[in-house]
């Protein structure tokens, strides 16, 4: 067993952390309080390098791993993650693309999101119905020439940036009457008659990050706009989320290993009766306890990831660690508030900005009740959704 | 024209350094290395020269123990061509990285070298002049802005009382000043094309150089601490403590 990154890895995620410190740390706390989706910033993103990692060559990517691109998303997500989760969406929307799309779809649509030059999205959560799938209404009827999408998405990232290129929407491709509901999944480009990305709600953290309702009112699109096959939609939306677990337990251990940083700074400069935070023992076992969750999300996360690469990842590793790294995300943000006092309260102190942000991570993406079901099935329980 | 770019591996800048408890330097174990910043503006300036057609060749070379390689990567992944690793565990001082880097340009004939004016972590500021002279080559230190024309190189330097604007005739020394260019990222696939550019490894009596130190350090000492401040009530009163405590005034 090697717990050790190799020359190559550190060299990426050494570069990565740089860049994050110099250039996104230092604007994170402006772009949460502007609330809007930073495109030059994302497309310096892109030039570095890193929408390309787990890409084939073919189309413009490194060809790396999940494990690669985990590290990535970390040290991203460690300066921002609202920016984080924006790369990982396109990212894991692009893979879904690559493992499913046709060869022309991939042509004409991956080179610019492997290149981050523009972004993409996924879309499956509507207003009524997000951890049960099966509750969509959003429909695509059968037209002359290909197909006609009515109804509407909710919560989508990147959903209506100025360079977003496309997003993937599952909807029902069955008739009304039909005995089982069966989903398709469609490639709609940004600018297709009938597709409107709504405003953007108003949200308690990723307040850069892009969020949007999208509607639909009788889209029309031809059937090579069809991701798969038709009526495996909802198989295609699962396995490409499965990735994204990784890459939010990614994002969330990035936010916690941030709360590491800045608690034991602070505990080491803010001075109180008499000395430094730091020597005050309950603030040593704060500081302790962020840092054995996070120490603890990574393993479990790199395993994940590694295990991922290996092609080896069970559906309980994927939502073990996306549930604990979550989770844990959100805990060390409470304890780091906690040993900022208030300070740690106001809106432009960095800690505050993670217990925020975090906050979604356990809901989005599978929820956490979702996650344990998902491990307790696995473990051979009689598991009803 | 092949351009040789020393760079050296140091602590990093946002690391606080430490001073061993033995008193002969600062601790380096466990602690974040990175190139000087001042060499990675002189890969900068060198790959910018290569973009414009000046240059064809850009060397990359580190003196030091054998983890120098990776500082070599970086400007590799930055976009130098090949590298040279001169490795040694001795110490090494300026005269001694002078003089290995005599015999390097000897071999391999750059027509320029750049260098940092200082590294950050020993702040001598001294390779650049002290090779400058056992060469026998022209010299701008401090260049905020280099252009080449020919066999010219124009340096403007940052002296104390503004710019100075010299004319160098080729080969020729020339150190990097902050404000000559901020570099760039390596990116993500250059990091990995770098892994496939040679580096060469040499030993100092390859080059038929003895490193040994001619300085000795005789001991090393954390800086003194900051005093606490104090608060005074008026301004007349501060002017009178800038003038009899301080000294000031
Ligand atoms: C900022 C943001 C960005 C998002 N981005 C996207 C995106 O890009 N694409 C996308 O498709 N969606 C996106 N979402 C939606 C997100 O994935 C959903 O909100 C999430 O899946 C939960 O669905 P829901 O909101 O409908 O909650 P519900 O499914 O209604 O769940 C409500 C509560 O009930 C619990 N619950 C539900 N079912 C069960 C069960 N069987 N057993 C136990 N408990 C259960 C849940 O855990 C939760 O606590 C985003 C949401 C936000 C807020």
């Amino acid at each position: 067993m090697d717990f050790l990154l190799n020359d190559e890895q550190r060299k990426l995620q050494q570069t990565i952390a740089d860049f994050a410190r110099r250039e996104i740390a230092p604007v994170a706390e402006s772009l949460d309080r502007d609330g809007t989706f930073p495109t030059a910033l994302f497309r310096r993103v892109g030039d570095l390098g890193v929408m390309a990692l787990p890409f084939a060559e073919e189309w413009g990517g490194l060809g790396l791993g999940t494990f690669d691109t985990a590290l990535a998303i970390e040290e991203i997500a460690r300066a921002d993650q609202s920016l984080a989760v924006s790369v990982m969406v396109s990212i894991a929307s692009g893979l879904t693309l690559q493992r499913f799309g046709t060869a022309a779809q991939k042509q004409q649509f991956l080179p610019d999101i492997v290149a981050g030059r523009k972004i993409c999205a996924i879309a499956g959560t509507e207003p009524d119905a997000g951890s049960d799938t099966a509750g969509f209404k959003t429909r695509a009827t059968r037209t002359n020439a290909g197909w006609a999408i009515n109804g509407q998405k909710a919560y989508i990232t990147n959903g209506g940036t100025e360079i977003t290129s496309f997003a993937l929407v599952l909807v029902i491709t069955s008739d009304r009457d039909a005995e089982r509901k069966t989903f398709s999944l469609f490639l709609v480009p940004a600018g297709t008659p009938g597709f409107t990305p709504g405003e953007r709600y108003r949200k308690m953290g990723w307040h850069s990050s892009d969020t949007r309702p999208l509607y639909f009112a009788d889209c029309r699109l031809g059937d090579e706009m069809v991701v798969g096959e038709v009526g495996h939609g909802r198989h295609l939306l699962h396995k490409g989320y499965q990735q994204a677990r990784v890459f939010l337990a990614a994002s969330s251990l990035g936010l916690a290993q941030a709360c590491l940083d800045h608690s034991v700074a602070y505990a080491k400069e803010r001075q109180a009766f008499g000395g430094p935070l730091g020597r005050l023992q309950m603030v040593q076992d704060m500081v302790a306890r962020i840092s054995v969750r996070v120490d603890a999300a990574r393993l479990l996360t790199y395993k994940a990831a590694w295990l991922a690469d290996q092609g080896r990842a069970t559906l309980k590793d994927l939502a073990t660690a996306k549930y604990y790294a979550t989770e844990i995300g959100s805990e060390c943000a409470d304890l780091a508030v906690q040993v900022h006092g208030g300070w740690g309260f106001m809106d432009d102190c960095p800690v505050s900005r993670y217990y925020r942000d975090n906050r979604i991570c356990t809901i989005g993406d599978g929820s956490s009740q979702i996650q344990k079901l998902i491990i307790a099935r696995e473990l051979g329980l009689d598991v009803r959704f | 024209m092949k351009v040789l770019v020393p760079v050296k591996r140091v602590v990093d800048y946002n690391v606080k350094v430490r001073v061993r408890s033995d008193g002969t330097g600062v601790e380096t174990a466990g602690v974040k290395m990175s190139m000087n910043p001042f060499d990675e503006i002189a890969v900068e300036e060198a790959i910018r020269l290569k973009e414009k057609g000046v240059v064809s060749e850009i060397i990359a070379v580190s003196l030091g123990v054998a983890a120098c390689a990776e500082t070599i990567r970086t400007a590799l992944a930055m976009g130098a061509d090949r590298g040279i690793l001169v490795e040694t565990d001795a110490e090494l001082q300026p005269l001694a990285v002078a003089k290995l880097l005599r015999a390097l340009a000897e071999r391999e004939q750059p027509r320029l070298m750049i260098l940092g004016k200082q590294a950050i972590d020993d702040d001598m500021n001294a390779t650049g002049q002290m090779l400058a002279a056992l060469l026998g080559w022209s010299q701008g230190t401090f260049a905020s802005k280099i252009t080449i024309d020919g066999d010219t190189a124009t340096v403007t330097r940052e002296v104390d009382g503004g710019l100075e604007t010299v004319a160098l005739t080729m080969p020729a020394i020339i150190t990097t000043d902050l404000r000559l260019n901020e570099p760039r990222y390596a990116s993500l696939p250059n990091i990995m094309k770098a892994r496939k550019k040679p580096i060469e490894t040499v030993r100092p009596a390859d080059l038929g150089v003895d490193p040994a130190p001619r300085l000795k350090t005789l001991r090393v000492v954390e800086p003194p601490k900051r005093q606490a401040g104090a608060k005074v009530a008026s301004v007349a009163e501060l002017v009178a403590k800038l003038r009899t405590e301080a000294k000031v005034i």
